[in-house]
């Protein structure tokens, strides 16, 4: 009871609060509550309009922007792709102070729409993109200008300093960092640079990021990319097949070089090709890399894979004779026939001749099923493992499919298409001892910070034949390139050369075209110790159709130049007189007169021994070189350097090609890249020095 | 009486249908936040809100009396685990309120309030003073207050010492005073408040208190929450942007989206109506509570209901307060709509202890 007399007040006969007490906080609490309620209606319907554009503006002005995009470089470090810081021109348009002036001024120095920009300055909110990646004089220009709210920041850019070398395939990159073809595209992943957000950031941090060029986001940038490729070795296939695919009047070629016991990818080239740098005005027809894409039936070069397939299984062996049947052979009801026929041969000089009637027969003791096996453990019909998209297995129907006809014709080349890569991969498998190698483009993965976050070892598939079976058919692909064989443009002098010539006829419409062809070989070098890997395609040449014509001289010319430069020591003696009674189309009084010795250093090291006579000294091209290589060059040449401005070669004094003394000055002129010089015909311009040219 | 007309012993429906209903809408509002906060935190939420629903279930069912009893130790229990949270709370911000239990946290301050609440009910109901209360009568209750309000200023929340402040001072409204007393209380408080100013408050919390006063002030450093919180809900307009429409949180803009601001991402996606309506919700709860305050049994249940509706109604006046510019920024949750397993459990906690009041009005 005693604790009821606190409420003993006058006023106040029940147990609870007293009520006045209780209506004065029940008042409190509506006025507290009606005054949020206030607050809230003043915000949401009277000042609504100037908070709904806050949070417009604000949302608008999130700019998503990429960190630098890893580089892509060789496999010697030369660079292919690299992201150079360019400037671009945005605007903060809160703080621009006359917007119609502004952008007439900026229309005119950039050569963008007034409109456009006008439109973009007035929108309100706190970020704008006038034009990206522009030029340095534009850049200068809009400083000089010096437009309140109009900022210049460098932002990176993508640029491939070789140009269209390795064009196709490398791809390229778009204006925001994005692989969108290529290499640049498949491996994307480990290219791109991390998204981040400006506006949020601009926001949160409060202060102008913009201002003054990116944020320190080196920790956001993508990878770099370690290739397998060597430029210089990609440089002189493409030059070389560039050429023959013009001297042919051809719609087109491409060369594959390999290393075989790894299985790397040294060179990739194609024609048609373009240049990445502005990749807009090419086709996409040419960014289609049809090393990986494009199939074809291979034709006579699929005869070492039958006759080594048929070796493998002890069915058939290297003396093994095999009657010429005057150069016809029935197949059912069809009948297939040699070019040229012969009487009889061995199992190898099959391959030499390149005899239908010999692998039609040879298809045959070996089987079906057996052939079918040994063709998919080749890697036809199945991916190479490049790593780039949308490579293609081509069609090898299963075994039980095969009729007698097909067994015949797939013997010789016909009724199975495949892609450049598997062919170059098989045959790299028969001059790696019978081991089948997954092609490696990429090495190596680094990231901004130097330290490798993947790496690619060279990874064996499978052994398809035995090293015995290998070694018997690259004697027979020796005997191509000999007398008697169907690749003599093969040969290299100084080297042994083993390989398969192939001419495929194309298909028309109603069958296969007479005229339309696609000429190839494929190789390798030395044959006693296999060093390169090449296949060599064109595709419809009209000046001369059969492969030890067309294909095998491009062959032979890109291994001329390699071999060297690789360090293949020449082991054969140059016997040119006898190489001239052969049948080699080789001139041999040029030969002679230039004095070509198979032991000396690649045309970029030193002079060809011409009539000048040692004491001059050829120019190197040095354009669109760093520092470093250039210093390296000049110095094996042993001339004075002088060195004007930072970054990559632009001009050279005297000119590439040309001769000069050996105590001469070579002037170089470096710039940073921003206004690409032009490379392209520079880089490519191997004829000037190279001399002895290709055949 | 309203008395007379409620005679069964029942608990206060209206009370539990608004209760679960704010439950809801919180669930439903921390869902559109949910891709923007990365996990789905709604899906926590509705297990805390079960949780909180049985314990309050609990609670109503115990008769608060028993409660009485155990005030003191609760009180005891809450001082040393805020004690202990200073020497092995995780450190989030600068402060140390939480104990990090793996996966779950725990925030001492919160049940303090209940513990608090308890603890002033049961000494108010042994004062019997028929003049009303002297200084001297208000020292205990003064160092009882005064020692959690001291252990959470260091972790330091600023927020949550003001509560209990303002908890006290609303169950004080309810009592007697000398009148002299009255004066020099008054007096007091004039004092006191140059005084916090000058050495109570850290540095940030007078910023914030100055960024109220100027809107402009630095819109992008300490008035950034306050600023994007005002850009949200005015945005909002009358109807809102819709469910999960609100940009300002996609943006990133509205930190704290899913704790102390989540009355700015509802009011920019469902406008002053969804707004409004929210507030008067929670305006009934309150009036609901201050109801069974007026018809408990005793004092001391009177007290305990008084202190759980002070509870409610400053925390949801500082918190809706600070979101439209009217208070300054002190990180106080909105109760049962903030995501936060310690704020809703405690909230319900409390509800059930009120709930309990409003059943035991006609036990004799």
């Amino acid at each position: 009871m005693a604790r009821r007399n606190v409420f003993r007040a006058p006023d106040a006969t029940e147990v609870g609060p007293r009520r006045g007490r209780v209506r004065f906080v029940l008042v409190m609490i509506v006025l507290a509550y009606c005054g949020v309620l206030t607050r809230s209606w003043y915000l949401q319907t009277r000042r609504h309009a100037d908070f709904v554009e806050r949070a417009e503006g604000q949302h608008r002005s999130v700019v998503k922007l990429r960190a630098r995009r890893g580089d892509i470089v060789d496999r010697k470090g030369r660079e292919l792709a690299i992201s150079a810081m360019v400037p671009s021109v945005s605007a903060i348009p809160a703080l621009v102070r006359d917007p119609l002036g502004t952008a007439a001024t900026l229309a005119q120095l950039l050569g963008v729409d007034a409109e456009v920009i006008g439109k973009r300055l007035a929108r309100g909110n706190q970020f704008a993109w006038v034009k990206r990646q522009v030029t340095p004089a534009e850049a200068q220009a809009v400083e000089a200008a010096n437009l309140a709210g109009i900022e210049l920041a460098d932002e990176p850019r993508r640029f491939y300093p070789n140009r269209s070398i390795a064009g196709a395939l490398l791809g390229f990159a778009g204006v925001d960092g994005e692989g969108l073809e290529g290499i640049e595209r498949d491996f994307d992943h480990y290219l791109r640079g991390r998204e981040y957000v400006v506006g949020s950031l601009r926001d949160a941090r409060g202060r102008q990021l913009m201002t003054g060029g990116y944020l320190p986001v080196e920790h956001l940038s993508g990878n770099k990319l370690e290739l397998t490729l060597d430029l210089r070795i990609q440089q002189v296939a493409e030059q070389a097949l560039a050429e023959q695919v013009k001297a042919m009047d051809a719609a087109g070629g491409v060369v594959i070089v390999l290393e075989p016991s790894t299985g790397d990818v040294l060179a990739l080239a194609q024609t048609p090709t373009f240049d990445p740098n502005l990749y807009s005005q090419a086709t996409p027809d040419a960014w289609r890399n049809r090393i990986t894409v494009d199939v074809l039936e291979p034709g006579s070069t699929i005869k070492p894979f039958v006759v080594a397939a048929a070796l493998d299984t002890g069915k058939v062996r290297p003396d093994d004779l095999w009657d010429g049947m005057g150069g016809r052979i029935r197949v059912g009801r069809k009948t297939v026939s040699d070019v040229h026929a012969v009487s009889v041969m061995n199992t190898l000089e099959i391959i030499q001749h390149s005899s239908n009637v010999g692998a039609v027969q040879v298809g045959q003791r070996l089987g079906r099923e057996a052939y079918y096996g040994y063709l998919r453990a080749f890697g036809f019909g199945e991916e190479s493992g490049l790593g780039l998209q949308g490579e293609v297995r081509g069609t090898l129907h299963p075994a039980e499919k095969w009729g007698l006809i097909h067994l015949a014709t797939i013997s010789y080349g016909y009724g199975l298409t495949v892609t450049p890569m598997q062919m170059a991969r098989g045959m790299a498998a028969i001059a790696n001892g019978g081991r089948l190698m997954q092609p490696r483009l990429v090495r190596r993965v680094v990231d901004a910070a130097g330290r490798t976050v993947e790496e690619f070892p060279p990874r064996v598939v499978r052994r398809v034949i035995s090293e015995q079976a290998a070694r018997d058919v690259s004697r027979g692909l020796e005997l191509v390139t000999q007398n008697g064989g169907t690749g003599k443009k093969a040969r290299i002098p100084g080297y042994r050369v083993a390989g398969k010539t192939g001419t495929a006829h194309k298909v028309g419409s109603g069958g296969y075209a007479k005229d339309k062809v696609r000429s190839s070989w494929v190789g390798f070098v030395p044959a006693q110790d296999p060093q390169l890997v090449m296949y060599v395609m064109v595709d419809e040449p009209k000046k001369a159709q059969y492969g030890g014509a067309v294909a095998a001289p491009i062959f032979a010319a890109i291994g001329r130049e390699v071999l060297p430069y690789m360090g293949v020591e020449a082991t054969e003696p140059v016997d040119l007189r006898a190489l001239a009674a052969a049948g080699a189309d080789v001139d041999v009084d040029e030969e002679v007169a230039e004095g070509i010795d198979p032991q000396a250093r690649p045309w970029w090291f030193e002079a060809p021994l011409g009539n000048e006579g040692p004491s001059q000294v050829v120019v190197p091209d040095l354009k669109g070189k760093p520092l470093a290589e250039v210093v390296a060059q000049v110095e094996a040449l042993g001339v004075e350097l002088d060195v004007q401005g930072a970054g990559l070669v632009v001009e050279q004094a005297p000119k590439a090609g040309s001769l000069m003394a050996p105590d001469g000055r070579l002037t170089v002129a470096l710039a940073l890249p921003g206004e690409p010089p032009s490379l392209v015909a520079a880089a490519l311009d191997l004829e000037t020095d190279e001399g002895e040219g290709t055949p | 009486m309203i008395r007379a007309l409620q005679a069964v012993a029942r608990p206060s429906w209206p009370l539990v249908v608004m209760v679960l209903g704010l439950g809801a809408i919180g669930i439903y509002n921390l869902q559109s936040t949910s891709t923007a906060a990365g996990t789905a935190i709604y899906l926590r939420q509705f297990w805390f809100l079960l949780a909180g629903a049985a314990m309050m279930g609990v609670v109503a069912a115990i008769d608060y009396r028993h409660l009485e009893r155990h005030a003191p130790l609760f009180y005891i229990v809450m001082v040393l685990l805020l004690g202990l949270v200073l020497v092995i709370g995780k450190e989030v911000n600068g402060s140390r309120r939480w104990f990090d239990l793996g996966s779950l946290s725990f925030q001492p301050s919160e049940p303090t309030k209940l513990a608090v609440i308890l603890m002033l009910a049961s000494m108010f109901n042994r004062q019997t003073k028929p003049g009303g209360y002297t200084l001297r009568d208000l020292l205990p209750i003064a160092g009882l207050l005064a020692l959690p309000c001291f252990l959470i200023l260091q972790e330091p929340d600023l927020g949550h010492t003001l509560m209990l402040v303002f908890i006290a001072f609303s169950m004080l409204v309810f009592e007697r005073f000398e009148k002299r007393t009255l004066m020099t209380l008054v007096v007091g408080a004039l004092v006191a408040v140059p005084v916090a100013w000058a050495f109570v408050l850290h540095d940030y919390q007078k910023d914030r208190i100055l960024t109220l006063l100027d809107e402009k002030a630095d819109t992008l450093g300490t008035g950034w929450h306050a600023n994007q919180a005002l850009v949200a809900v005015g945005s909002g307009e009358l109807t809102g942007k819709g469910h999960g429409q609100g940009t300002q949180v996609a943006g990133g803009f509205l930190p704290e989206n899913h704790t102390d601001f989540v009355f700015a991402n509802f009011a920019e996606e469902h406008g002053f109506i969804g707004a409004g309506l929210v507030v008067l919700l929670y305006m009934g709860l309150v009036v609901g509570m201050l109801r069974v305050a007026t018809t408990a049994r005793d004092k001391f249940g009177t007290h305990v209901a008084i202190g759980v509706a002070a509870l409610v109604f400053w925390q949801v006046v500082m918190n809706v307060g600070m979101v439209l510019h009217l208070l300054p920024v002190t990180g106080v949750t909105l109760p049962l709509m903030s995501y936060g397993g310690t704020s809703v459990m405690t909230v319900m906690l409390g509800m059930g202890l009120v709930l309990n009041v409003s059943m035991r009005r006609m036990v004799f």
